[in-house]
């Protein structure tokens, strides 16, 4: 069974510790639980994926914090990384 | 628990018995080699110092480099100085006596001479080696440790896996009594809320924030995005998305302990448990600056990736053998083709096969046998030598 990692109960993502493929369906640890979410795009071992929508402009909470906002509205099991999230920290282009 | 180490004059304990051959200043960086040459457990030690620097730069280097002398794997120190060096030798041996340690200052004014001088410090680090040998290991208290901890070549295994279990040994050294010290400012942007919320005193919690700040000040000064620095492109590859995420990761390498203070770069703690020290993550600069505040030996939690393919340390390419550092892995990912540069490896977590805690007390085991001397890490064992490097903020002139 492919398998995956949430950091915090109040996660909005999971990180993979298997590669997988398109619509493979993955154990989900989230504590002491374990769920099962379908990913909906091939996606790398260690990256993280949505585990329910993200809007744009929502914040992408890993660990129970804040680790970036999403410049895209991302569904449920697609890829979140550099191209839908962007950084709020050292911003120097921005200031 | 317990270890086998030398005990120096001044009551600390070493992991190690070396001999430094220090330059004052980066001029006179070839004579270190040439004195070190054949004598066993000399250490030649130039760096990149000179006069070409101002202000802080130099207060913190002439810090750095009388801390760096008196780490307690060094046995002896054989300083030796030019004479007309902004970086006051005489101020340097006397901060190094302070360790109480054998040091003797050599000085090419006094002596006028090249030659004679490289021949009196052959002498010297020939009388101090010999010194040295003659010391046996005693039993020690693990809480006479200091323990310097560094994530490197990350990706997002490092905060599930590697920075856990390097946390639960930084936890049980200052449970027995002991230090540790973690750094790498750069890499708690996004997690300063976190670490001050440890902190024991408000002091202590601002010192963090004002470290991030000025850090990400300097950062915006640039007029770019930190993101391809930070996370660096190895990162981004690796899974890490935002700087908060990487740093959110990185700071569970400290453990849970409460944050006892924030130390200046190469800066001895004042007490035991657990401290930040606000300094560069790169790991060249990071491991001068670690050393000169005492640490004994550091453990070093990495992804995998192309940066765990290098048979030293990321950003660290050459020996630093002061301060034993033991690799440490938890990414299964294209493990095998890096197994024989790895020192301990804990995907074994990821795989299903022992939990964090089961690692942690693996990793404890390795560390007693590297501090005993009945084991040496791959990055002590390396042979490609460069200058230290200590931390410069403002211009080389």
């Amino acid at each position: 069974m492919k398998k995956a990692i949430v950091m915090d109960q109040k996660d909005n993502v999971a990180t993979l510790l298997t590669d997988v493929d398109k619509d493979d369906v993955v154990e989900v640890r989230v504590g002491e639980k374990v769920t099962e979410v379908k990913v909906r795009e091939k996606i790398q071992f260690g990256h993280k994926f949505a585990m329910e929508r993200i809007n744009k402009g929502q914040n992408v909470m890993k660990y129970g914090e804040v680790i970036g906002q999403a410049t895209q509205d991302i569904s449920k099991g697609y890829h979140v990384h550099i191209h839908n999230v962007e950084s709020f920290r050292g911003r120097g282009d921005l200031a | 628990m317990r270890f086998q180490g030398y005990r120096r004059r001044n009551g600390a304990i070493g992991i190690r018995n070396i001999v430094a051959v220090i330059p004052c200043t980066a001029c006179i960086n070839e004579l270190p080699k040439i004195i070190a040459q054949g004598i066993p457990s000399a250490l030649p030690m130039g760096h990149n110092l000179s006069c070409s620097h101002l202000g802080s730069d130099l207060e913190r280097s002439t810090r750095t480099l009388a801390n760096l002398a008196g780490n307690p794997n060094i046995y002896g120190v054989v300083l030796l100085g030019m004479g007309c060096e902004q970086m006051s030798p005489e101020r340097i041996y006397q901060d190094i006596l302070k360790f109480e340690k054998p040091a003797e200052l050599l000085i090419l004014r006094d002596l006028g001479d090249w030659n004679k001088l490289a021949e009196n410090g052959k002498k010297v680090a020939a009388r101090m080696s010999e010194e040295a040998a003659r010391l046996e290991r005693v039993e020690a208290e693990f809480g006479e440790i200091t323990l310097g901890i560094k994530c490197g070549g990350s990706d997002t295994t490092s905060g599930v896996v590697s920075n856990p279990v390097a946390g639960i040994v930084a936890d049980r050294i200052i449970q027995e009594g002991g230090t540790a010290i973690f750094t790498e400012t750069p890499e708690i942007l996004g997690a300063e809320h976190v670490l001050a919320r440890r902190a024991v005193t408000k002091d202590v919690a601002d010192k963090v924030f004002e470290a991030a700040r000025t850090t990400e000040r300097r950062i915006d000064e640039m007029g770019v995005d930190l993101r391809g620095s930070e996370p660096t492109p190895a990162n981004i590859e690796g899974g890490l998305t935002t700087i908060e995420e990487k740093s959110l990761g990185a700071i569970i390498k400290a453990g849970s302990a409460p944050l006892q203070g924030v130390l200046n770069y190469g800066e001895r703690p004042s007490g035991k448990g657990l401290y930040f020290m606000d300094g560069p993550a790169r790991t060249a600069e990071l491991l001068v600056g670690t050393a000169a505040a005492g640490c004994h030996l550091m453990i070093f939690s990495m992804g995998g990736g192309l940066p765990s393919l290098l048979p030293m340390l990321p950003a660290a390419p050459a020996r630093f053998p002061v301060m034993p550092v033991i690799k440490m892995s938890g990414n299964p990912d294209g493990y095998e083709k890096r197994k024989d540069i790895i020192d301990i490896y804990v995907g074994s977590v990821i795989e299903g096969e022992e939990t964090i805690q089961q690692a942690g007390e693996r990793l404890l085991r390795e560390f007693v046998q590297v501090a005993s001397g009945k084991k040496q890490t791959h990055f002590e064992r390396g042979t490609y030598e460069e200058p230290l490097l200590i931390q410069i903020d403002g211009p080389s002139l």
